[in-house]
Parts: C-alpha cells; sequence; structure tokens
C-alpha cells in the first residue's frame, strides 16, 4: 500500500516521536484527516508557536518562553531552597506531585565524562553563580539515581560546600538506576522527605 | 548469529538508544571489549540493572557489529561506589573505551578492572590503585613500562639517581637535557616496578610519569574524567593525594 506524498509525510513525521510506531502513526494521521481536522490545526500551530518561542529560563534553564519561568517569576515560592534537577521533564514530575515550594535549577543533562560532559559543558558555572549571588540556604540534589546522577551530585555538593549552603540529596525508595522522570508521586515524596544531609563522607 | 551464556562483565557505558532502549559498552571476560543493544533497559524492572561498577553475568546473541543483550543476572550485590571512588571508577571506564578496541578478548583486563573496582569499593589508597592500574593495562596492551633497567646499558634502576624517561624505550641517565623525555627519580621508577607507587611519597612524580606516557596513546583529546576529580583536589589535606 502507497500514501500519497503529504499523507506519507505526515505519517512519517507521527513516527518520529517518541513511543509511536507505524501503525499508531497511521491512525493518528487518519484521526487528524478523517475526524479532528480542527484539532489537527490547533496541534500545528500549538507546535509552531512553542518551537518558535520557548526557550530557557534566564535563572533555572527550565523552559519558557518568557525571560523567567513561571516558579522564578512566583514571588511565593521559598528562594532560599534551590532543588537541582537534570531535566524539564523532572521539574514536571515534581510540581505534579505538589510536594516542594523551592525554585529549581534545570542541568539539562548530568556529568558524563565518557559522552565527553564534564562540570564546563554542563554549565555548571551558571549554578556556581547561584549559589555565591542568591540567598541559597538549602540545596536539594534531586539528580537521577544513575552512576552519573550521582557523580553530578557530588560534584555540585562539594561547590555546594565550598559556598558554605547546606546540601541534601532526596532518597531514592527505588534501586540504584532509576530516573526520576520514571518515578511515580508517591514514591517522590518519600523521597523528598527522607533527603538527607550530604557532606559526611 | 552466535549466543553466548554466564559470561562474566561488568558495564563501561551505555547510552539512550530509541525509546526505551540503551546500547551498552561492556568489559567481558572473555570476549573483551563489546557493544550490546539492551531493548527496554531504560524503564521498568530492567531500570538500573545496567549501571556501570557491578559485577554482572550476562548473556547475548550475535550477527554483526552490536549484539542483543539476552539475560543479565547480578551474581552478588556491591555497594555503589560514592565520592571520590566513584570519580575513579569513571575514569578506569574512560581509560579502557578509550585505549582498548571492540572485540579484542582480553583477561587479564578484565582481571585487572575487576581488581581495580574492588580496591576503589574496599577504600584502597586511590592514587597507587589507579597507578598500577595504569600500568597492567598498557602492558596488556603491549605497551608495557620498562622501569627497573636503563634503556641503554641494561643497567639496575638506582634510588637517588634522576632518569630521563624516552617514551616506548625506557629510563636513561639524566644528562642534564630534558629534550626527548620526562625527569623522573630512580625510587619512582623502582616503586612503581614493585607494584607499590607513592611509598615515599613519590606519588605525584608518578602520576606525571604516567599521564605523560598515556597521552601519546590518548592522542590531544584529554581524559574528561580527570575533571571531575578536580574538585576533590582542592579540598583540605588533598594536595597529597595525586589521584
Ligand atoms: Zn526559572
Amino acid at each position: 500500500m502507497s500514501l500519497s506524498p503529504l499523507l506519507e509525510s505526515l505519517v512519517e513525521a507521527f513516527q518520529g516521536l517518541p513511543g509511536v510506531g507505524r501503525k499508531t502513526a497511521q491512525r493518528l494521521a487518519m484521526h487528524v484527516l478523517e475526524r479532528d481536522r480542527e484539532g489537527g490545526r490547533r496541534l500545528a500551530g500549538a507546535l509552531e508557536a512553542a518551537i518558535e518561542n520557548v526557550g530557557h529560563c534566564r535563572r533555572c534553564r527550565n523552559l519558557t518562553e518568557d525571560e523567567l519561568c513561571p516558579i522564578c517569576a512566583n514571588p511565593r515560592r521559598d528562594r532560599e531552597v534551590l532543588c537541582v534537577v537534570e531535566t524539564p521533564a523532572d521539574v514536571m514530575a515534581i510540581e505534579q506531585a505538589g510536594i516542594f515550594s523551592g525554585v529549581y535549577h534545570v542541568l539539562m543533562g548530568h556529568l558524563s565524562p565518557l559522552d565527553g560532559i564534564g562540570p564546563e559543558e554542563l554549565g555548571l558555572g551558571l549554578l556556581a553563580e547561584r549559589l555565591a549571588g542568591e540567598s541559597v540556604r538549602e540545596v536539594i540534589l534531586a539528580t537521577n539515581s544513575t552512576v552519573e546522577g550521582e557523580a553530578t551530585a557530588q560534584y555540585i555538593s562539594e561547590m555546594a560546600g565550598d559556598a558554605g549552603v547546606e546540601v541534601t540529596r532526596i532518597a531514592y525508595g527505588i534501586p540504584m538506576g532509576g530516573e526520576l522522570e520514571y518515578v511515580d508521586g508517591n514514591t517522590l515524596t518519600h523521597a523528598f522527605n527522607g533527603r538527607r544531609a550530604v557532606g559526611d563522607r | 548469529m552466535t549466543r553466548v551464556s554466564d559470561q562474566p562483565a561488568y558495564v563501561l557505558h551505555r547510552r539512550a538508544y530509541r525509546d526505551s532502549s540503551q546500547i551498552v559498552e561492556v568489559l567481558t571476560r572473555d570476549a573483551g571489549r563489546i557493544g550490546l543493544i539492551a531493548r527496554g533497559a531504560r524503564k521498568g524492572r530492567r531500570a538500573g540493572r545496567l549501571e556501570p561498577f557491578r559485577p554482572l553475568t550476562i548473556g547475548w546473541s550475535r550477527r554483526g557489529e552490536l549484539g542483543t543483550l539476552t539475560d543479565i543476572e547480578t551474581p552478588v550485590t556491591v555497594p555503589p561506589l560514592s565520592g571520590r571512588a566513584l570519580a575513579c571508577g569513571f575514569y578506569l571506564n574512560e581509560l579502557v573505551t578509550r585505549l582498548v578496541d571492540r572485540d579484542e578478548p582480553l583477561p587479564e583486563l578484565f582481571a585487572a578492572y575487576a581488581e581495580g573496582l574492588h580496591g576503589l569499593l574496599a577504600g584502597q589508597a586511590q592514587a597507587p590503585l589507579l597507578r598500577r592500574f595504569e600500568l597492567r593495562l598498557l602492558e596488556v596492551l603491549g605497551y608495557g613500562l620498562l622501569l627497573d633497567r636503563d634503556a641503554r646499558h641494561g643497567e639496575p634502576v638506582q634510588a637517588g639517581r634522576d632518569y630521563l624517561y624516552r617514551f616506548e624505550e625506557g629510563p636513561v641517565p639524566w644528562d642534564g637535557s630534558e629534550t626527548g623525555g620526562l625527569r623522573v627519580r630512580g625510587e619512582t621508577l623502582l616503586e612503581l616496578a614493585a607494584g607499590r607507587p607513592g611509598s615515599t611519597g613519590t606519588l605525584r612524580e608518578a602520576r606525571r610519569l604516567l599521564e605523560w606516557v598515556l597521552a601519546q596513546y590518548l592522542g590531544p583529546r584529554p581524559l574528561k574524567s580527570r575533571e571531575l576529580l578536580e574538585p576533590y583536589r582542592r579540598g583540605p589535606g588533598s594536595a597529597i593525594s595525586s589521584t
């Protein structure tokens, strides 16, 4: 079976999304064209606008189209508690669990020497500037419990220690190797409440 | 198609592949360093089983360049590496991935690697441990260092004398010139040869020698994991550690 060129390119575009195989991509394409052209138009517009306009928060590097993300711009968030995460998806997971009222720093990755990502490539200088310039009392390290997440947490804990800031690490109720994004809200709540001071090594 | 089972292995590195899979670089006992695809490794029950620094027993099937991981067992549970030992672990993995080609069976390397990790977990002094590993790695790869004899006349290296270490040759008595090699003291060479570098504070020189030799094989791209050791080196009492 061969599709018309426009239809084929639509199917291929859907197929490029994570978790979408050929079958699902075809179903999505048919759905948009046969039953929901209006919804498809909204999707196209939203995609276009987001890709054009969404960048990174100047302060925490979370995704936003404004200079500051809604969390950094919210005066009610506790600026003395800074949670360090690897990705914007981690921010979303923590926000959905509703367990944290401080602010974030989004690393957009982790230290991974074998991939050529050291402290500089990860932009840890920006975090160091925040620790020196903002009145942060506690840094909560919520990087993944992979070896890279752990190495990142330990590097940052040294940095924060140098800056005289208290450092805690969330306690995972999951085995080593877990990625925060895939942890459920309940486990995340336990992980936050059970966070422990770092530094006595 | 080849099938292998019950093979002792360590994960050196893994990177995301497609939605939820990983390409895993492993060091095996009998097959050397190989690349395997681990399907569904990032989610569900299998998540986290492919972390580096854990002794594993694995199985795979293979047809081309990359095999497919079919089986993972964790025969023993070891605590995770942390702190400086974790940074050292990354250093071992980076050295192996940078210097060892895929599909070269090197059982001695596997033994040296396992011993190194074990030492890190046991809290052994890290700098001498890393030097011993570097020496053994070079030896396994056929680049073993001449340490106890003079490269020119074959005379025993003596403590209290200075030498010029020539790359891929060995030490020659130092005659005041610094060109064509690296200046080292006799005791540094002897301690390295005896497998106990650093017993009289020569660790820093030993590190410099190995770093210099390794750099010739590694080429211009520096080892990234060294940067993870930097902040620790600034800490109290760390000036003498020379990890
Ligand atoms: Zn922000």
